[in-house]
């Protein structure tokens, strides 16, 4: 599958999904005008991947400064899909960076992990 | 509107600690800007980084709100179905706290249902307010929603005291909704 790379704007993150490698990164802020628009597309390629991958490593380093409470619902969708490949023989980990005087993003990491049982999860501090 | 009228808005607006405010059409553009001023003057006044993140997540929910729900739409491009919402934004600081107002029209036949929302939502505590937050984005039922709700709770969160609201002016078909918060 073809590499999706998209380039950070104001409100909306740094995309580096490379398939090949099984590398996800998202990094920066995320508050487009559009969730779906801007989640929508990625979202269906990761799908296919999720479908047609098994016993690999996939390795995600996620490092959002801040998000709206509308990302969080793709976030979370994201994270779903890492958790269903991790549940079809895949050795998924996530990395979930924050700054080190980031409550809040410490937090909502705390959060997510809560709902994540086969993918190996670090809350890691910056 | 007279010189004397801006000189009379301008002062009463200083006078009570308004730091900007915008009345007019919305756009993810004037989003954009509108968060540049005032992560400036956050900078600007050395706010602590944590109450900073705060008060710019708030202003991002509130302008967000006006977007999605302001009843007030003009259409400026029919092809990308690109519309721009009217509302007004407010930010200020009295004494140590800042506070954010946004205000739009909504229609009064939602006014009860907002209400009912909003006053479970200001009364949580913080653990409630988080357990509610997981439900509700647990039950959304699909990424095309505009995430109704979710935004007050949001607000609730980040604020450090119960936010206000009311509705004002309304007629039959429409009132003027706005919500105070407090970081």
């Amino acid at each position: 599958m073809e590499r999706i790379f998209i380039e950070k704007t104001e409100s909306t993150p740094l995309v580096d999904f490379d398939f090949e490698k099984g590398v996800f990164l998202l990094k920066g802020e995320s508050y487009p005008e559009n969730v779906s628009s801007f989640y929508g597309e990625i979202f269906e390629k990761l799908e296919v991947f999720v479908r047609e991958s098994e016993d690999r490593d996939i390795s995600v380093e996620i490092e959002l400064i801040y998000f709206n409470s509308s990302s969080v619902k793709a976030i979370m969708n994201f994270l779903d899909m890492m958790e269903e490949l991790a549940n079809n023989g895949n050795k998924v980990t996530i990395n979930w960076l924050y700054e080190a005087d980031d409550e809040t993003i410490m937090e909502f990491g705390e959060e997510f992990s809560e709902d994540l049982e086969s993918v190996e999860f670090h809350l890691k501090e910056i | 509107m007279e010189i004397d009228d801006l000189c009379k808005l301008k002062r009463l607006s200083s006078d009570n600690g308004v730091i900007f405010f915008y009345q007019g059409y919305f756009s993810q553009k004037i989003l954009l800007g509108l968060g540049d001023a005032l992560k400036a003057k956050m900078t600007r006044d050395d706010v602590e980084s944590t109450k900073s993140k705060k008060l710019f997540s708030i202003f991002v929910e509130q302008v967000q709100n006006i977007i999605r729900y302001s009843t007030d739409k003009i259409e400026v491009d029919r092809d990308l179905q690109k519309e721009m919402s009217s509302g007004i934004m407010l930010v200020g600081k009295e004494e140590e706290r800042f506070f954010t107002v946004c205000g739009n029209i909504i229609e009064t036949k939602d006014v009860a249902r907002i209400s009912e929302n909003l006053e479970e939502i200001r009364n949580l505590e913080k653990d409630e307010l988080k357990k509610l937050y997981k439900e509700k984005i647990r039950s959304e039922s699909d990424e095309h929603s505009k995430g109704a709700g979710i935004g007050f709770i949001e607000i609730a969160r980040k604020s450090s005291a119960p936010f206000d609201y009311g509705f004002k002016d309304g007629d039959d078909c429409e009132s003027f909704f706005f919500l105070k918060a407090y970081v």
